[in-house]
This record gives C-alpha cells, sequence and structure tokens, in this order.
C-alpha cells in the first residue's frame, strides 16, 4: 500500500492504535522515509537506523498530532530531524555507500534519465541543501513549515529553496547533455 | 555567471526586475538562449519525482517489529528467519553435500531465495529451470560422489521406480511446499548418483520449508532452526534401499513420523497462542504499572519539591518570627526604660508642682498682704468703711482683697501697667486680686436677688455670718464676706497661733491672712477675745 491510498478513517484508526491501520500506515509511509533517509545520509546502515527511529518516534507520538492532513509532512520532518540528530551525534562520518543508479542512455527512457540525473544532481548537494530540496521540491513540505523548523523566516526561506532549485535545473541539464541525452 | 545560471535564476524569479526584463529582451532575440530556458525547465519539472529506493526486508521487518513494538506484541513469535538465519540453518543440516553445494555463490543465492520466498509466505515456489543441474555438476565436481554418494553399493532399482516414488511422494504432500517434511531417509548410489541429487536439492528446498515451520511453530531460538534440518538427510542408510514394498514401508513410516510431527507442531501452536495470549496480558500489565509507577514518581518528586519549598517557607517564617521576637523583647524594654523615666519625670514634675503651688501660694499671700498697686487712676474711688466715704484713690496706693471701688464718669485704674475702666461702676477687688463688678443696688429687685438678711448686731454673728457667705455661690457675696473679714483682718492683726494650737493645728496654724474658711474661723477664735473688749 502506498502512502497516497491511505485514507483519513485508516490514520484516525492507527492514532486510536488500531493493529490493522498501523501496520498498512507503517507500510505505506517505509519506502518515503527510507527513500529519504538514504538520500539524506548516503548510507544504508545509518538509513535502516533512522528509519526505525522515525517509526519509533512517529508511532509513540502518533496521538499528539491533531490534523492528520499534515501526516506525511510530518513524518518526513521527523526524518529529517532524525537524520540531523544522528549527524550531530557520529564522531565520524559514515562511508558514502549509497550511490544513486547511474543513467543508461540506451536502456532508460527520458523521465528515468531525467529522474536519475536528478537524483545524482541531489546527492551532490550539501546535506543541508539536500535536506531543504528533498523535503520541498520532491516531498512537498511547505516552506512554511521548513522555515519554522529551522527557525528562519518564510521570504529566507523561499530564497534559499529556489537557489537550490536554480543549481539543480543547471545541474541536470549538465548530466543530461554529458550522457548526450538533453531535458 | 553563466547564461544557464542567469536563466536558472529567472526561471526560479531570483533575478532582480531589471535584470530579469533585461534577460527577457535577450530571449527574444536568441532563440539558443530560448531553447535554453525550455531545456533548464524541463530539467526540474514538477511534478519532481526520483527514482525509487528498494526497502530491503531486513529494514522492512525491524519496521515492522517497531510497529509490533507499539501494539505491544512479541513480534520475535511471529518474525520469519532472516536470509542469514536461513542460510546458516541450511548451511548447519546434516548433509555435509549440501553444505558443500552452497558454496556455489550461485546456487546458494537460488536456493535463498527459494527458502526467501517461503519466509515470506509465498503459498507456491517453482524450482528455478536448471538449479538442480546446477547443484550436481557442483557436487560432482566437488567429488562428493566419490566420497559419499558414489561410493554407495550399486542397488537394484527398477527402471521407473524412482519417478513413481517421487509422484507418490508429491501425491502424498511431503513435497508441497506447505507441508512439513518428514523425516526422509533417501538412499542413492551407483549409477543414479545424479538423478538422486537433483531428488536431494528438492528435498532441500523442503528442509529449508520445514525449518521455517518449526521456527514459527513456536522454536524460537536460531537453535531451533537447526534441529529443524534434522529431518533432512541425503544418505543415511547407503545400503538399506531395497525393494518397494520395503520403499512402501518406508514412507508408511515416514508418513507416521510427519502425522506425528504435525500433531506436535498443533500442539505447540496452541501452547504458543496462549503463552502469546499470557505474554501480551503480562506486557500490558508490566507497561500499566511503569505507567502508574512514572506517575507515582511525579507525583513523589512534586511532593518532595513541595515539602522542600514548604520547608523553606517555614524556616523564613521561623526567622522572621525570632526577629519579631527580638523587636519586640526591645520595644519592651524601651518601653520599660521610657515608663520609669516617665515616672522619674513625673515624680520630678509632681515636686517642681508642688514646690510652684507653694511658691504661688507664698506670692499669692504676698499679693495679698501687699493687695492691688494702683499706678494710676482717673475719677476712681475706693469706699472706706471706717469712715462710710468714698475717697480718691490715689496713684502707688494698694488695693487689697475686698476693697470696693467705683468710678465716676470715664473713671479707670492702671494696674500693671494695664488699664481697666470703671466708668460709674462698682467693683469689689477679690481675694485673688480681680476686679469683680458689683450689681448696682436698684438691679437687685429686678433681678430677684434676694436682699441680705440685715446684719446682726453680733459681732461674733457677723463674723460667722462672712465666714458662711466665703461659700457662697454668688461672687459678690463671697467678695463682699472677704472684704469685711480682711477689714478685720487689718483692724485686729493675728497675734499667731498658742502652743496648743500649733500642736493641734498645724496646718492652719500659720500666721499670714486667712485663706480658707476654717482659717478665717480660727483666727477669728484666736482675736475674739480681743476683738469684744476693743468693741465694748
Amino acid at each position: 500500500m502506498s502512502y497516497t491510498d491511505l485514507d483519513a478513517k485508516t490514520v484516525e484508526a492507527a492514532i486510536e492504535g488500531e493493529r490493522e491501520a498501523v501496520t498498512a500506515l507503517t507500510e505505506a509511509y517505509l519506502p518515503r522515509v527510507f527513500g529519504l533517509a538514504l538520500r539524506l545520509t548516503r548510507n544504508r546502515e545509518q538509513a535502516e537506523e533512522v528509519t526505525q527511529e522515525t517509526f519509533v518516534r512517529a508511532l509513540r507520538n502518533l496521538t499528539q498530532l491533531k490534523n492528520t492532513q499534515r501526516l506525511t509532512s510530518w513524518m518526513l520532518t521527523i526524518t529529517a530531524n532524525t537524520v540531523r540528530e544522528l549527524a550531530r551525534k557520529q564522531r565520524r562520518e559514515a562511508p558514502l555507500d549509497y550511490e544513486p543508479p547511474a543513467i543508461e542512455p540506451e536502456v532508460d527512457t527520458a523521465k528515468e534519465r531525467r529522474q536519475k540525473a536528478l537524483d545524482l544532481a541531489v546527492s551532490q548537494l550539501e546535506p543541508r541543501d539536500r535536506e531543504l530540496f528533498l523535503l520541498h521540491t520532491v516531498e512537498g513540505i511547505r516552506l512554511k513549515v521548513l522555515a519554522s523548523e529551522h527557525g528562519v523566516s518564510l521570504p529566507a526561506m523561499k530564497s534559499r529553496v529556489h537557489r537550490i532549485r536554480s543549481r539543480i535545473r543547471v545541474n541536470v541539464l549538465g548530466q543530461l547533455e554529458a550522457v548526450g541525452a538533453g531535458a | 555567471m553563466s547564461d544557464d545560471h542567469r536563466l536558472a535564476e529567472l526561471i526560479e524569479g531570483l533575478l532582480p526586475a531589471d535584470e530579469a526584463a533585461a534577460l527577457e529582451l535577450e530571449l527574444e532575440d536568441d532563440p539558443v538562449l530560448g531553447g535554453r530556458r525550455l531545456a533548464l525547465e524541463r530539467a526540474l519539472a514538477e511534478p519532481v519525482q526520483l527514482p525509487e529506493v528498494p526497502v530491503p526486508p531486513s529494514v522492512r521487518w525491524r519496521v515492522r517489529a517497531v510497529a509490533e513494538a507499539h501494539l505491544g506484541s512479541d513480534v520475535e513469535l511471529e518474525r520469519p528467519p532472516a536470509r542469514e538465519e536461513l542460510a546458516a540453518a541450511l548451511e548447519g543440516a546434516e548433509a555435509p553435500e549440501l553444505a558443500e553445494a552452497l558454496r556455489d555463490p550461485r546456487v546458494r543465492a537460488e536456493l535463498l531465495e527459494l527458502a526467501a520466498a517461503f519466509a515470506d509466505g509465498v503459498p507456491e515456489v517453482a524450482t528455478p529451470p536448471g538449479l538442480l543441474e546446477r547443484v550436481q555438476v557442483r557436487l560432482a565436481e566437488a567429488g562428493l560422489a566419490d566420497a559419499g554418494l558414489l561410493a554407495a553399493p550399486e542397488a537394484d532399482v527398477p527402471p521407473g521406480l524412482l519417478q513413481a516414488t517421487l509422484e507418490r511422494l508429491e501425491v502424498e504432500g511431503l513435497v508441497a511446499p506447505s507441508v512439513e517434511p518428514p523425516a526422509l531417509r533417501v538412499v542413492a548410489g551407483g549409477s543414479q548418483a545424479r538423478r538422486w541429487l537433483g531428488v536431494a536439492a528438492a528435498l532441500f528446498v523442503v528442509g529449508g520449508l520445514s525449518a521455517w515451520v518449526a521456527y514459527g511453530a513456536g522454536r524460537r531460538s536460531e537453535r531451533a532452526l537447526h534441529d529443524a534440518q534434522r529431518p533432512l538427510a541425503l544418505v543415511d542408510e547407503p545400503t538399506a534401499w531395497g525393494t518397494p514394498e520395503r520403499l512402501r514401508g518406508a514412507l508408511r513410516e515416514a508418513r507416521e513420523e510427519r502425522d506425528a510431527a504435525r500433531s506436535e507442531l498443533e500442539a505447540s501452536r496452541r501452547g504458543q497462542a496462549s503463552a502469546t495470549a499470557a505474554l501480551g496480558s503480562a506486557v500490558s500489565e508490566l507497561r500499566a504499572a511503569k505507567a502508574e509507577l512514572a506517575t507515582l514518581d511525579g507525583d513523589a518528586q512534586r511532593l518532595r519539591r513541595e515539602l522542600a519549598a514548604s520547608r523553606s517557607e517555614v524556616e523564613v517564617v521561623a526567622l522572621e518570627l525570632s526577629e519579631l521576637r527580638a523587636t519586640r523583647r526591645a520595644s519592651q524594654e524601651l518601653l520599660a526604660r521610657l515608663e520609669l523615666e516617665a515616672r522619674e519625670q513625673l515624680a520630678q514634675l509632681s515636686q517642681l508642682a508642688t514646690e510652684r503651688d507653694g511658691l504661688r501660694q507664698q506670692l499669692l499671700r504676698a499679693d495679698r498682704s501687699q493687695g492691688l498697686v494702683v499706678d494710676a487712676s482717673q475719677a476712681a474711688l475706693r469706699w472706706e468703711p471706717g469712715s462710710g466715704e468714698w475717697q480718691p484713690v490715689a496713684a502707688g496706693s494698694q488695693l487689697p482683697g475686698g476693697t470696693v471701688i467705683r468710678g465716676e464718669g470715664r473713671g479707670a485704674l492702671v494696674v500693671g501697667g494695664r488699664r481697666y475702666p470703671l466708668r460709674g461702676s462698682a467693683f469689689v477687688i477679690s481675694a485673688d486680686l480681680q476686679l469683680e463688678p458689683l450689681p448696682e443696688a436698684s438691679a437687685f429687685a429686678s433681678h430677684r436677688v434676694r436682699p441680705a438678711s440685715p446684719e446682726p448686731r453680733d459681732l461674733n454673728a457677723k463674723v460667722q455670718r462672712w465666714v458662711a457667705e466665703l461659700g457662697s455661690s454668688s461672687p459678690q457675696v463671697r467678695s463682699l464676706a472677704q472684704s469685711r473679714l480682711l477689714d478685720l483682718y487689718e483692724r485686729f492683726g493675728d497675734p499667731g497661733p498658742g502652743v496648743v494650737e500649733r500642736l493641734l493645728r498645724s496646718d492652719e496654724a500659720a500666721p499670714g491672712v486667712p485663706a480658707t474658711a476654717r482659717a478665717w474661723l480660727v483666727w477669728w477664735a484666736r482675736v475674739e477675745p480681743d476683738a469684744a473688749g476693743a468693741l465694748k
């Protein structure tokens, strides 16, 4: 089940602690949480750890979620916060054992090529910029929420995210052109 | 900044208005630049998506464990073995030939896929094509045919028996993935060894399944998984292979063992279910107890804090109380000291007042003896009782108490620097040397003042009457009586008290003008004999 298939009733049932609903919610958000964690950490072991910790925190505080419409942004914000906390706790930088899949011009469709180029461009961002780009542009978290999380004004956050997007555009186009496939 | 960067910033709305306008103009003129803009726009086409990341089974199971723990159940009982656990279990089987075969990574991977498929609950698993052959080849390469399988003695196996046996096994459900395998004893050897290897591989898969089922039945440790592998044995009794009857017997035994294992498994599952329920209940109780304990801890901490605060408040209050007591003691001491001083001062004041009264009395006596000293007079007359005439008051003369004066016209007296107008009124000088007006004789009737009773002819009776009039409420009567007594006093003087009188009346015995009625009577008793003689 995808997170988009979760209806409000299931989410409310999960908040009430019903087994089936909790299981459905967990499985629905697992790919998204793990994907975000992996792209933020670029380390599989850390991503697994972050994913578990995210679900521990989410399930522990699920009853405090007032607005079920914000479940997605809530889960992903927890993921990003957990990644940040893990990075602070770890003295040594973990090896980067996750690399985005390479573009295969002969096999990949145009959409796949663009997605892979984007994945690579995202992986080359600074961690903080990567987090903002993934949360806002990819995961759709509102700038207002991000501004609040990072303690900056909305215009400042907006300017920062758009600069990142600007750099991403140039990078993606460059990669696509490098493999002989334009955007 | 390159054109691409400028265009990207234009797309993102980051360029200032003037730069954006200039770039728009360039875009109109330069189609290449316009193409770059389109390409950059497509590079981040909405909705922005990234390639999906496959979630490893380990993450899935761990997250599921998190959810189960959140729900309060014990996922260990339901967790299927991880791939590594399954591999370790398979390699720990009592078939060294299979362990050898598993060293081939391709064979190992494919078998693990099969085992994982069982673990994930796939109902039917098809053996990958060529897998059995690869296992056979690998075993042959490892020389295992010489060591175990090929060394077995030739068996007289009827043609087609093996195939029939396999079919029978399938009919019996002994090789189906959903059924636990019996403790099979398969014999192979000789020229049929390669074919038997295929059977061995199939049974290996079944062994993996039985391991999972046995694991799920409640053998929770990895060790249990090893134990579950024990039914799998490729070559147990190499010489046991015999007739179809023997094979049927073996199959019957296997079936009985299977049934026994199934019964045991079902019993074990029931026990597991009850144990799970009991464990769930215990976990719930433990959580409730923990929550209660946390609440109690919180209450205890709050009470400790409140107690500490109360203690400090009590200490503060006690301190303030001791300060107040000290202050009160000091105040009491100060009050006592002030009271003592006040008493002393009061005593001194009283003594001074007594002295003052004495001095005043002496002064009054002196004044009375002297009378009013007239600084100047103007048409002022005094009554002379002796001559019975009004005589002018001369400046410098003294007017003793009891003197009656009056003015004529604008008559006045000046005494002590102060002018007292007399006009035509009559005044008497009181005992304390004050001018007190006398009523006109004509006003007595109008004021219904009772006229004085006629004076007695007896002087003694007169004196007694004058002394009595000293206590009258009328100041005029008192002044007149005082004046007459003073006249007698001036006439007869005061011989002073005798010895006996001094002893009896020490207070009234002092010489001088009597100040009280009693003193007048004492004085009169002293001078009456002389007065009576003189008047006769």
